[in-house]
């Protein structure tokens, strides 16, 4: 019984309040600004570690040092990501969107470890540490009943500022239907930099508090953050009172699970599954929004590549291909071999998000999956059995992620596959039962019939025809009857309905296709390096997968092939540097900004001789938007 | 042909739509007018299953379709186009009707020749291989117009078909809807053209603060006190919200 009240005061003090903190922090931010903050932990992470240089290393008073970071720093930091980064995706694509705030978040990571030396331990001391009170037999810490106010009194602020401010109530309940509110008379942009300014302090204080009870380390504080989106779903990004609910129900699952559960091999990063495990829960049984009309986005597509251009262009890239085969050094074709195959797994991304409009997070995981199947059936010689069976493997485990996910919309989707990622992380790579002991799988590489491709040059033009085979296979798709109805179905969902297209077939098919192709390039990614281990596959990786893809314009298959070698790139400068993650830090922060100002990426067609002539088109032609007239107007004719 | 019975609708405290009854017949073009606001898309929405009425009942051809969602009404011969557009943005013209033939069925040679077809109906032959995005918000609506029609619906409703038009363009528009009719489809079209509602609605409804406040001819609808009280005061109020 005692066992049951200190998990129970630990479930709600420690975890649950700073948990709905996080929360409370994520809704405030998407209800404002319409823009889901991934980097909502990593923002955390910054203010924890801040505060503990001011306080810890400066000698400032602890309340000194979280007045400063909570009150000033943090807002101000807020204020500016909305107005610099983030106002001008107000219309861009989710994925877009999605990805401006992911790059934020591996941002915080590397700026972290550049200057706070992840080997060093570090401690937060508890507020007031060494107090405590008793009541009725339970003990609690005076930083928990800390934790407890801080979270009651945010719930009240935000409360308040919701349905007693003018920019509270302005933005409640219309996040998804911006125009809307923009109708009758708000201007959501002032707000949302409101509402980011809240948001980061909010998570501010979570990471603060929770620096003291766990280690201040900066992915834990980073991956905080999921169990608040996983509170947060709960009030489906909206509702204060069910997230701040949601919040406590996970904090009081975390502690049973732990102080409970038998410890197993298979489940050893408990702590890690069981807010994956509900929010996978939360999302799937969350009732969806019957069809509602979309979020309007206005890109402008890429122009559509036709059959000839596309071959010509491929059989270009091979002939240079082949050239490069002969004449790079030996040492480059270890980064070039990952960089093509890691560009096939992007393709993937192309189909699916750039073409289909959904948003994956977990198309490492296939890849993953296809690794391992490329392992155990491909045996030593690289049986070509062993692709079929990494295509099979994905393609099956896609189809079953998706039948349950499709109903999801957008954001949810993608929060969706998250999940679905990290859980692969913790049960199936990094389990000695999958990966063998050593944690480490050979991939050989595929055995063609007639002519060898194993030495590490024809190894490498063979990447490189598999890749445009399948970029021209993608262009000839997107042309052909399926790819007008899976454009159709990204650009207007409403339409198509009042057109009877059946969607959630068109959907499963492409997320299907999508995660085979994934797991072909991921085969070949372990052939290439001729053994994975769980670190090539982690869900982060997937998230900095994403951002590559849509920095280099994830609706063009160029754009692919360079993510791709721009990223095995990235490992060979980390290998030449004295502080790897600077370089890394760099590359992501220019792709975040270059998404903010264009999301369409470099290959989009959008030169510059054609925003012009746009430019110069939409000056002469009618607003696109459609103009009501006032009524007054139509007075005349109708009275006439 | 289409029913709308007593339906309701409220958003918050705002009653959107109040106790509205339709009739839209076979072989007409019904008109249904009313100031900004006054709750002509959210019937719309209402009768295509986009919006769940609080009250009341949708009929097609006497079938009760209020609780089918817009894929099943679609099927039953619903079409409609939107008034904030929604036309397939990164495919072509002519590829924005193939979608809606190519889901009929039809394919290859038969589905491009009925898309040149359907726009030379609405006039848009000449931009079938214009990217749709590019298009004046004039052209995009004929373009609705001919995606809806590819899906040889019996029932079609039209959410302002003529805002970005001239008046070349809308009288040919007008003549379009009444060949529609004459063939024996079921028009319902919203629109602040008056003289392009006069002219080719027989039966005209108005709708004010989600209230049908008058029904009847053009002539009768012209001359009803209740609406041009509606239409005055609808400037004012129009105006605060
Ligand atoms: N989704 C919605 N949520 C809240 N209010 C809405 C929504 N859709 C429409 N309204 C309100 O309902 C009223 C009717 O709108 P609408 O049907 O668009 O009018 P109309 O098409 O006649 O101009 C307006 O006051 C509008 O603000
Ligand atoms: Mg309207």
């Amino acid at each position: 019984m005692s066992q049951f009240l200190a998990l129970t005061v630990a479930g709600i003090a420690t975890y649950g309040c700073v948990y709905a903190l996080t929360a409370m922090g994520l809704v405030v931010t998407y209800t404002t600004s319409g823009i889901f903050n991934f980097a909502q932990g990593a923002i955390g992470m910054i203010g924890a570690f801040l505060y503990w240089e001011l306080s810890q290393v400066h000698g400032w008073p602890s309340w000194a040092a979280f007045t400063v970071v909570v009150l000033f720093v943090m807002p101000l930091l807020g204020a500016g990501l909305e107005r610099i980064l983030l106002r001008r995706l107000e219309h861009a694509g989710l994925e877009a969107q999605l990805t401006v705030t992911i790059a934020l978040l591996l941002l915080g990571i590397a700026v972290a470890t550049a200057i706070w030396n992840p080997s060093t331990a570090r401690t937060v001391p508890p507020f007031f540490a060494g107090h405590q009170v008793s009541i009725g037999g339970v003990v609690l810490t005076w930083h928990q009943l800390i934790i407890v106010g801080a979270s009651a009194a945010a719930a009240v602020v935000l409360r308040l500022f919701f349905y007693r401010t003018r920019p509270g109530i302005a933005t409640r309940a219309v996040v998804d239907d911006r125009e809307l509110t923009a109708l009758t008379g708000a201007a959501p942009a002032r707000y949302a930099e409101l509402g980011w300014a809240m948001g980061c302090s909010l998570s501010a204080v979570a990471g603060i508090l929770i620096a003291s009870q766990i280690n201040l380390d900066i992915n834990n504080l980073t991956l905080l953050v999921v169990n608040g989106y996983a509170a947060a779903m709960v009030g489906r990004l909206r509702s204060l009172p069910l997230t701040f609910v949601g919040a406590i129900v996970l904090g009081l699952l975390q502690s049973y699970g732990v102080g409970y559960l038998p410890i197993s091999v298979l489940w050893s990063d408990l702590e890690q599954v069981i807010p994956m495990l509900f929010l996978l829960v939360v999302i799937l049984v969350l009732p969806q929004s019957r069809a509602s009309l979309a979020r309007r986005v206005r890109v402008r597509a890429p122009r559509v590549v036709g059959r000839r251009e596309s071959l010509v262009r491929g059989t270009a890239f091979i002939g240079i291909a082949v050239v490069l085969a002969f004449t790079l050094n030996a040492a480059s074709f270890s980064y070039a071999n990952r960089g093509i195959a890691l560009a096939i797994i992007m393709l993937s991304l192309t189909l699916l998000t750039g073409y289909g409009g959904q948003v994956s997070l977990c198309q490492l995981s296939f890849a993953g999956l296809g690794a391992f199947a490329m392992s155990k059936v491909g045996g030593t010689g690289g049986s070509l059995l062993g692709i079929l069976a990494a295509v099979g493997l994905s393609a099956a485990v896609g189809a079953v992620v998706a039948l349950p996910a499709l109903r999801l919309r957008g954001l949810y989707l993608a929060l969706a596959t998250l999940a679905f990622a990290q859980g692969m992380d913790a049960a199936f790579f990094n389990n000695i039962d999958v990966f063998g002991v050593s944690l480490s799988l050979s991939v050989a590489r595929p055995h063609l019939p007639l002519v060898s491709v194993t030495s590490d040059r024809r190894y490498f033009a063979f990447l490189c025809i598999v890749f445009t085979a399948i970029a021209i296979g993608l262009l000839a798709l997107r042309r052909s009857r399926f790819g007008r109805r899976m454009l159709a179905i990204t650009d207007s969902p409403s339409a198509c309905l009042t057109l009877g297209v059946d969607m959630t077939r068109s959907k499963l098919a492409i997320f299907t296709l999508s995660a085979a192709i994934a797991g072909l390039g991921g085969a070949l990614y372990g052939g290439a390096q001729s053994a994975v281990s769980p670190n090539d596959f982690p869900f982060i990786l997937s998230l900095t997968l994403l951002l590559l893809a849509v920095a280099w314009g994830i609706r063009t298959t160029t754009g692919m092939l360079v993510g791709g070698v721009v990223f095995s790139l990235g490992s060979l400068l980390d290998a030449h540097l004295t502080h790897p993650r600077d370089a890394f830090a760099l590359l992501v922060g220019v792709a975040a900004i270059g998404v903010s100002q264009n999301p369409e990426g470099p290959f989009g067609g959008r030169t510059v001789m054609r925003m012009w002539r746009d430019r110069a088109g939409r000056a002469g032609s009618p607003p696109s938007t459609s103009a009501e007239v006032p009524p007054g107007e139509r007075l005349t004719s109708a009275a006439g | 042909m289409l029913r709308v019975d007593e339906v309701s609708v409220s958003f918050g405290g705002l009653k959107a739509l109040d106790a509205v009854d339709i009739d839209v017949d076979t072989g007409q073009v019904t008109g249904l007018i009313g100031p900004n606001g006054a709750g002509k898309t959210t019937l719309f929405n209402v009768i295509t299953g986009f919006q769940r009425p609080d009250n009341g009942e949708v009929l097609v051809d006497g079938r009760d379709v209020t609780h089918a969602g817009p894929k099943k009404r679609a099927r039953l011969g619903l079409g409609r186009t939107f008034q904030r557009l929604e036309i397939f943005g990164s495919l072509t013209v002519l590829d924005n009707v193939l979608v809606a033939l190519e889901n009929g069925g039809l394919r290859g040679r038969h589905a491009r020749e009925a898309g040149i077809d359907l726009l030379r109906r609405v006039g848009l032959e000449r931009s079938a291989l214009t990217q749709a995005d590019v298009l004046p918000t004039g052209m995009a609506r004929l373009l609705e117009l001919a995606r809806a029609l590819a899906c040889r619906p019996r029932v079609i409703l039209l959410d302002e078909p003529s805002s970005g038009l001239d008046g070349t363009e809308s009288a040919q528009l007008g003549r379009l809807l009444v060949d529609l009719a004459g063939e024996g489809m079921a028009v319902l079209l919203v629109e602040h053209d008056m003289d392009l509602v006069m002219r080719v609605c027989t039966r005209i409804h108005v709708l004010d603060f989600g209230r049908i406040i008058s029904v009847g001819a053009p002539a009768e609808v012209r001359t009803d006190p209740a609406v041009q009280a509606a239409y005055l005061g609808g400037a004012s109020t129009g105006a605060e919200r």
